[in-house]
């Protein structure tokens, strides 16, 4: 997990990878994640700037304060969106995905993770002003995203071989 | 002897910056940049972690430690690796050159990868100058685990290049005695040594008879090929399993321990199954019929597995049906690991590999997450110090 402000890893190259409860800054380059089952893939984009973030939580709320940041959406975002800003990355937009329902458990009195993932980021982005300008979420298969932090589109593939362009 | 959990974690986490230390020393004498995967420890025979090697080519070195962590590392580029690395620093076609830039480039990354332990544990770690090594499989591997047959403790980490398809592996080896001294109980929050290393013996006995629960339904010759006990990053969970597609089923079980079950099998492993099982010809597609079958030899699979543990431990186990699953291995076990992570950090991964004989042509894996806890737990009151103690025959009990 790298604090907000360190140096992004491989600056070089045009493609950064984003590992399982972590999330990635980038300019002009493209963010990939995979993986996404109940997860998400949140991209926060800043299109006066042209920077982005990429975070990939797997649960929806952070109650103990000693679990990691990354991990959960409602912190996971505010995280993001404290590196953007401290980039001065101006006004940012979002676009989600994930949130599948691939294994239902017998013990979920709310609801699958993924559908309780989902509700929690609309409404996190909407407690930090943040428009969610695309999604594409639910269902019951994984998906992979590319967010090019060039342009802001994202492209979501799902398992199920479908495709869509945020 | 008494494994400190919490070290367990200190020490994965030395592992993890200790690799991530080695991939921002490549990026800065190559350029390649890289992302550190996986890291974990696990626990496994000799022969397990050889046959995990087999078949592919590796280059790197060898380096030997002593002093406060005696014990053995190696760092293993693949081919595409060794390349991508030698196409930087050795312009001409000069293999000489390029031994000895994969030793220099090898010595400083494992030197970045040490210096965390030494500091850690304040004290300095000796090492010896890189021997560079090349080879398949198991002749790169460090030379504690070419023979006997006592398990070892392997630190592992694998890297991927962000851009390319490329990847490194760190392999660290301790000495028994060392790492259990450096890993001497400080809290009350431990597990013996040695209970761990039976309920691995019972976890293998279980696959054994999951294996052999394939044969029977399938006529499909199987055996397990590795079996290991990993304490790994709740997080890393995913990216370990990868995103390749698989088949199969998840569960819950519950009792003492409680936790998960995932069975997957490649595709074609799959397509095996379902046409040994379903007598009609079917489309081809996982239909109805194609899911009850994976869901039944789940099943069946699972109270070989599962039972072996509940007599051992002398607890009750039940599991929930198996739900039938088919997506890629990392999106199938992010639901798990989601629930998992809302009270652990880290888990105990049971991994066992089934395959046919050598060939490879029909694998499944098994995955048991036991919740950390209740498994500590029940390890405390297994009534065994040694495996040669114990009172239950795995051979009777399973």
């Amino acid at each position: 997990m790298r604090p907000a402000g360190e140096p992004e890893p491989g600056a070089g190259s045009d493609r950064l990878k984003v590992s399982v409860a972590d999330y990635a800054v980038a300019a002009g380059r493209t963010l990939a994640t995979s993986g996404l089952g109940s997860c998400l893939g949140i991209a926060l984009y800043a299109p006066e700037s042209g920077v982005g973030a990429l975070v990939h939580p797997m649960l929806p709320f952070r109650e103990d304060a000693g679990r990691p940041r990354e991990r959960f959406v409602d912190s996971g975002v505010r995280l993001a969106l404290e590196a953007l800003s401290a980039r001065e990355a101006g006004p940012v937009e979002a676009k989600l995905t994930g949130g599948a329902t691939i294994v239902r458990f017998e013990a979920d009195p709310d609801g699958p993770v993924g559908e309780r993932n989902v509700a929690a980021a609309r409404e996190v982005l909407a407690a930090e002003g943040v428009g969610l300008v695309g999604e594409e979420v639910g269902g019951d298969a994984g998906r992979s995203m590319r967010f090019d932090t060039a342009t802001g589109q994202v492209v979501v593939r799902r398992t199920d071989g479908v495709e869509t362009v945020l | 002897m008494q494994v400190d959990i919490q070290s367990l974690e200190t020490f994965n986490r030395l592992a993890r910056d200790g690799a991530r230390s080695a991939a921002a020393s490549l990026s800065e004498l190559t350029g390649i940049d890289t992302n550190v995967e996986v890291t974990n420890v696990s626990l496994m025979a000799p022969a397990d972690l050889r046959y995990e090697f087999v078949g592919r080519r590796f280059s790197g070195v060898h380096i030997g430690l002593d002093g406060a962590l005696s014990g053995e590392t190696v760092l293993m580029f693949d081919s595409e690796a060794r390349a991508a690395v030698t196409d930087v620093l050795v312009p001409s076609d000069d293999p000489e050159m390029e031994r000895s830039s994969v030793k220099e480039v090898g010595n400083i990354m494992t030197s970045g990868f040490i210096d965390g332990w030494a500091e850690h544990l304040e004290a300095g770690i000796d090492i010896t100058p890189p021997d560079y090594v090349e080879g398949s499989g198991a002749e790169v591997l460090p030379t504690s685990t070419l023979a006997g047959d006592e398990q070892v403790f392997v630190f592992r980490s694998r890297v991927e290049a962000v851009s390319d398809a490329i990847d490194f592996r760190m392999c660290f080896v301790p000495e028994r005695a060392a790492l259990t001294s450096a890993l001497e109980a400080e809290s009350d929050d431990t597990v013996a040594f040695e209970k761990l290393e039976v309920f691995n013996e019972m976890t293998e006995q279980g696959a054994a008879k999951a294996a052999g629960n394939i044969t029977s339904m399938t006529g499909l010759e199987t055996d397990v090929e590795v079996n290991r006990l990993s304490f790994v990053p709740i997080a890393d969970i995913p990216a370990a399993v990868g995103d390749q597609p698989y088949v199969g089923t998840v569960l819950e079980y519950h009792g003492r321990p409680s936790g998960y079950l995932v069975i997957l099998f490649d595709r074609p492993s799959a397509r095996s199954v379902v046409d040994a099982l379903v007598p009609t010809e079917t489309d081809g597609a996982w239909g109805e019929m194609e899911q009850s079958a994976i869901e039944e030899l789940g099943n069946i699979m699972t109270s070989g597995f599962i039972d072996g543990w509940a007599n051992v431990l002398e607890t009750s186990i039940d599991h929930s049906p198996p739900q039938f699953v088919a997506d890629m291995g990392s999106s199938i076990m992010s639901p798990v690991v989601g629930r998992m992570a809302r009270d652990q950090d880290h888990a105990f991964l049971l991994d066992s590999t089934i395959e046919t004989d050598d060939d490879g042509v029909f694998r499944c894996e098994i995955f048991a997450l036991p919740d950390g806890d209740e498994l500590r737990e029940v390890l405390g009151e297994l009534l065994v110090d040694r495996a040669d103690e114990i009172h239950a025959d795995p051979d009777e009990v399973f």
